[in-house]
């Protein structure tokens, strides 16, 4: 069961980029219904960060706003990052993702892993993607036991 | 007896024969020796305990949250950086840990012996403390019940091409192959030290204080009185108690990161300037085969077997399967078509890894906000055996009938023939252009007789402070080469058994 009640939550302007950021780098196909993903994407991104050491936790969570606030840097206009089209969302994303600045492209790494992490834990992409732990979990508990019955 | 943020009421003040910092695979095991053998002993533990029942869970997230220090984000700072991962609950790494157990390489005892000059490690005199560790927590081979395809399919093709292959030896009983080592074994059939020495720690009179945070190592002059810390709520992080322990003897076994943290805290004198420093890490790349026949990597064992023929040159490989959340960071690409080809791959895919055996190091430094910052340079050498490592375990996808094998590094993410194999080395590949990861983090506090070039005796007891032990993988000279939870838990033992003997001098 993924918990949701998480106490702490990432500032908006933060949880916004991350949701805008995971249709990037994985959008979902059509006819795969992700509705609420967002809510998910939010509440575990704030359970994970909130984890993170302090000094990492809060370079992480303005890195996110530099990522945000400045496509201008990139030639996209004074829009910000999550107010762009999914086309330049995803040129800019590319552009993080292959700087010459090493700064920059390990950052984007580094933010691509933890949504990714969040992302691929949602239930409804394990079904898709053909991955259905729980009854194997189950099977194998019970061999355990009757292997250590004999 | 456990006691937990809930249970405590008030601030602690207690005293002890031996105080041992960390439950992993240094402290639990060096905290069992010495209750057994009748001393009374605290275990400080940072992170909380939980039972094989908490890990009937399929949430990745709740258990990295749960199991892993600082929610796994614990990062060795270089070109490239290298991503770490720590234990930080009861039973420390091997609760979360594969349980792959091989006893030190001759060639590795032979190098401490000759050029780090410590004599007694050799495999005769380690026999003993081996042939202990071994039998509490059942080294033995996979079942074949529990083996899974894509160990096959490794085994196949390394077979092929006539490379050595080991059934890989494990920490197990009745391990059934829920293949969810790395969050918690789910049946008790992964013997780490949560199922092992922990319990029979507690059976022997220990105490063990979970949610503890050392903060200090209690040194005055030239000996150790114990440690302070505070006890943290773990979901609201907030400071509850203060704790006090005055011990005889100090045990620190945190890992190669946070025991040369904690002693560097407590201005430990080190003449050597070596604590913290020589920080090795076994890098690890990932390289991911797929197949048209189904894999389903997941039902199954961890690293059913080990490719060991390259040994000599420091790489050994296994297959590792990951669920989507983990396996998904192994490419370094994403966009339109990503989760399309998660589906197409996921359960026809093969995620192997190569452990090197590094010449590389690096350093622990004390950061800001009460954090241990860790840097590591990955020289030539190493990256060039990472190469080759990668190119290796695509030769063996290959020669397994592999259709596609996806590479670790950003510039050249996918080949497709044998033949493209060459590609690796003519790329011009930087070292910033590998993905690393690791969870060996050895050498920051390295064992030996000569004070000047090493932090510990070889006994594990600090050169200048006595009654100052450390018990875990920072005592290793050198990088071993293969996985280091055996050598740590023999050497622990060997460090147990020195304390119990000695112990009426730390009385006078």
């Amino acid at each position: 069961m993924l918990k949701l009640n998480c106490k702490k939550r990432l500032p908006q302007d933060v949880q916004k980029t991350l949701v805008a950021l995971a249709f990037v780098l994985a959008p979902p196909p059509p006819g795969l219904d992700m509705s609420g993903i967002e809510e998910s994407l939010v509440a575990n991104s704030s359970r994970l960060i909130f984890e993170f050491p302090k000094l990492f936790r809060w370079g992480l969570i303005w890195g996110i706003r530099f990522f945000e606030w400045f496509p201008v840097l990139f030639g996209y206009g004074l829009l910000k990052f999550s107010s762009l089209s999914l086309q330049c969302r995803r040129e800019y994303a590319n552009q993080w993702a292959s700087n010459r600045i090493i700064l920059l492209r390990e950052f984007f790494i580094t933010l691509k892993a933890m949504v990714f992490v969040v992302y691929f834990s949602d239930k409804r992409i394990w079904n898709y993607i053909g991955y259905d732990p729980e009854p194997h979990l189950r099977e194998r508990i019970q061999l355990r036991e009757k292997i250590l019955q004999k | 007896m456990i006691y937990t943020h809930q249970n405590i009421t008030k601030n602690i003040d207690e005293s002890c024969d031996v105080c041992v910092v960390g439950s992993g695979a240094g402290g639990a095991v060096v905290a069992k020796e010495l209750a057994e053998a009748g001393l009374s002993v605290i275990i400080l533990e940072e992170g909380s305990h939980y039972t094989t029942e908490d890990f009937r869970t399929t949430d990745t997230i709740d258990s990295i949250i749960k199991l892993y220090r600082d929610g796994a984000s614990t990062v060795a700072f270089g070109k490239p950086n290298v991503m770490l991962a720590e234990g930080r609950c009861v039973g420390g790494s091997t609760t979360i840990n594969g349980g792959m157990c091989w006893r030190t390489p001759e060639k590795i005892l032979k190098r401490w012996q000759w050029e780090k000059g410590l004599p007694d490690l050799t495999p005769k005199k380690m026999d003993f403390f081996f042939e202990r560790v071994e039998e509490m927590i059942g080294v033995s081979p996979v079942l074949p019940e529990a083996r899974n395809q894509d160990a096959e399919i490794l085994k196949r093709g390394a077979e092929k091409l006539g490379y050595r292959v080991k059934a890989n030896l494990r920490a197990s009983r009745a391990c059934v192959g829920t293949n969810q080592c790395v969050t918690g074994c789910p049946t008790g059939g992964k013997q780490s030290t949560l199922v092992t020495y922990i319990p029979a720690f507690l059976k022997a009179g220990g105490i063990i204080f979970t949610n503890c945070r050392v903060k200090k190592v209690r040194i005055s002059g030239s000996r150790a009185h114990g440690v302070k810390g505070i006890i943290i709520d773990p979901t609201t992080k907030q400071k509850k108690f203060k704790v006090k322990i005055r011990s005889k003897v100090t045990v620190i076994c945190g890992g190669a990161i946070q025991t040369p943290f904690l002693l560097k805290r407590s201005h430990l004198p080190d003449d050597s300037k070596m604590l913290g420093r020589n920080l090795m890490l076994h890098p690890n790349t990932k390289v991911i085969g797929l197949f048209d026949e189904p894999v389903y990597g997941w039902k199954g064992v961890n690293q059913a077997y080990q490719v060991t023929e390259f040994f000599d040159e420091g790489i050994i490989m296994g297959v590792n399967f990951l669920p989507p959340g983990i396996l998904s960071l192994a490419f370094p690409f994403y966009g339109p078509g990503f989760l399309e080809m998660m589906k197409e791959i996921y359960n026809h895919c093969v995620a192997g890894a190569a452990l090197i055996e590094d010449t590389s190091s690096g350093q622990v430094h004390c950061a800001p906000f009460d954090q241990a910052l860790a840097t590591y340079r990955l020289n030539q050498a190493d990256f060039n055996k990472a190469l080759r490592a990668v190119a290796l375990l695509s030769e063996i996808y290959f020669a397994a009938g592999a259709r596609t094998v996806f590479l670790p590094f950003a510039p050249l993410h996918q080949i497709n023939t044998i033949d493209e194999i060459r590609k690796i080395y003519e790329y011009k590949l930087k070292p910033v252009d590998l993905e690393l990861m690791t969870v060996h983090m050895m050498g920051t506090c390295q064992m030996g007789t000569n004070p000047q070039k090493s932090v510990i005796n070889p006994y594990g007891e600090c050169h200048r402070v006595k009654g100052l032990y450390v018990a875990d993988a920072s005592v290793f000279p050198t990088s071993i080469g293969v996985n280091p939870q055996l050598t740590i838990m023999a050497l622990a033992t060997r460090t147990a058994f020195h304390i119990a003997e000695n112990f009426a001098k730390y009385t006078q």
